[in-house]
């Protein structure tokens, strides 16, 4: 597939969250703010798409040829959760304020299910190298869309009245919904019909 | 059996609903997928339970992840070969379990005993179970007017709902449905704690 249909159908067809339900949890927990809501869609995205490239390496370089096909979650569990560290790491060492945003949101990073099914959608679905790093970015920039148009939502909700049951998680997951369904305009036939 | 009622995970803490709602559009897949995660769940308590006895405060985070992925790599591999249609239909979701938020959001396992940890492992699980299937029971009869369990001896394991079979509202079966089933679920259940709350004083 072409890396235009590969960022279409991630950021609007199969979009991780909308469509795959995967990172509910950060998804939940960081949408309150619209300002939250980016710093996380966007260190989802830079990780998402490292992480892509470095379980397809860690596939083609270690799984393929060793035969061990069968180790593939705990390899790829470890590879993620060690970039997390790495760039925690890095960020550490270049700019404090920097890591003081993040440090908030390092909990919701590294056992987030939204990094881990992109690294396993795309071997799945047998990319190369650069095909794996654009679909991990595009996962990514899919679940950045997803969480700011819930957190814009939810900012917008708190000066409504909302009835006493449905405060909290059952509206946001409510809204959720109805931006999937709004979603669900985009199908596999748009992208054929925009990309051929 | 208080964790798998009051404190139902799923539907009161909505932790560890991220990869195991996907799968909630066939009851039989809730099944599988709340036996999966149970399975791992009880293990995982165990195991970190005993371990943590002997490592350093530091390194158990990482423990904790590595004992859930080798965890989830058995569970995953036996499903694989005793019921590979099924295992297939649930795709990535079942790897998935190895960043289920439900089974790494532990708690430390000193304060208590391993046996205890391990019995409110089993409550939480069974809870999760049950959730799934009602979430996936309801999405499935709204979404498809069926209920898929197991086949048995000459039953083809489909029962379907007279009315819903024949115009199902086929979005319940999309993800929209899960998200629109799991919130009025957890709205009815916030409902039913106002109500309660209000009864007492």
């Amino acid at each position: 597939m072409s890396y235009v249909g590969i960022i279409l159908t991630l950021v609007f067809v199969n979009n991780v969250v909308l469509s795959q339900l995967l990172g509910l949890c950060p998804l939940v927990s960081a949408s309150r703010r619209v300002e939250s809501a980016a710093i996380l869609g966007f260190a989802v995205t830079f990780v998402s798409s490292l992480a892509a490239l470095a379980t397809w390496a860690v596939e083609r370089l270690v799984l393929l040829p060793l035969d061990i096909g069968y180790f593939r979650i705990v390899a790829f569990v470890l590879t993620t959760v060690g970039l997390v560290r790495l760039l925690d790491f890095l960020v550490l060492r270049t700019s404090s304020s920097l890591r003081a945003s993040l440090q908030v949101y390092l909990p919701l990073l590294v056992p987030n299910c939204a990094v881990l099914g992109i690294t396993l959608i795309a071997e799945r679905s047998g990319y190369g190298a650069l095909e794996s790093f654009v679909a991990g970015a595009a996962a990514g920039a899919g679940f950045l869309v997803s969480i700011l148009l819930l957190a814009s939502i939810r900012e917008k909700l708190e000066s409504e009245w909302v009835p006493r049951p449905l405060r909290g998680l059952p509206i946001a997951l409510i809204s959720a919904g109805l931006i999937a369904l709004a979603f669900l305009a985009f199908d596999k036939a748009l992208v054929k019909n925009l990309i051929g | 059996m208080k964790g798998a009622l009051r404190d139902n995970p799923v539907l009161a803490l909505a932790l560890g609903l991220c990869p195991s709602l996907a799968i909630t559009t066939q009851a039989v897949n809730a099944i599988a997928m709340g036996v999966a995660v149970l399975l791992v769940l009880v293990c995982a308590r165990l195991v970190s339970g005993l371990l943590d006895s002997v490592l350093l405060e530091r390194s158990r985070a990482v423990v904790h992840i590595l004992v859930v992925a080798i965890l989830t790599t058995g569970v995953y591999e036996a499903m694989g070969s005793l019921f590979p249609a099924l295992t297939r239909s649930l795709g990535i979701y079942v790897p998935l379990i190895a960043f289920n938020c439900l089974i790494l959001d532990g708690t430390p396992g000193e304060a208590r005993g391993v046996g205890r940890l391990a019995l409110d492992a089993l409550g939480m699980g069974i809870g999760f179970t049950l959730a799934l299937l009602l979430i996936a029971v309801l999405r499935e009869a709204l979404g498809a007017g069926t209920i898929t369990l197991f086949p048995l001896a000459g039953w083809s394991g489909v029962l379907r709902i007279p009315v819903l079979h024949d115009a199902p509202l086929r979005v319940m079966t999309m993800s929209v449905g899960a998200f629109l089933t799991l919130g009025y679920l957890r709205a009815l259940f916030a409902w039913i704690e106002l109500r309660r709350r209000e009864g007492r004083t």
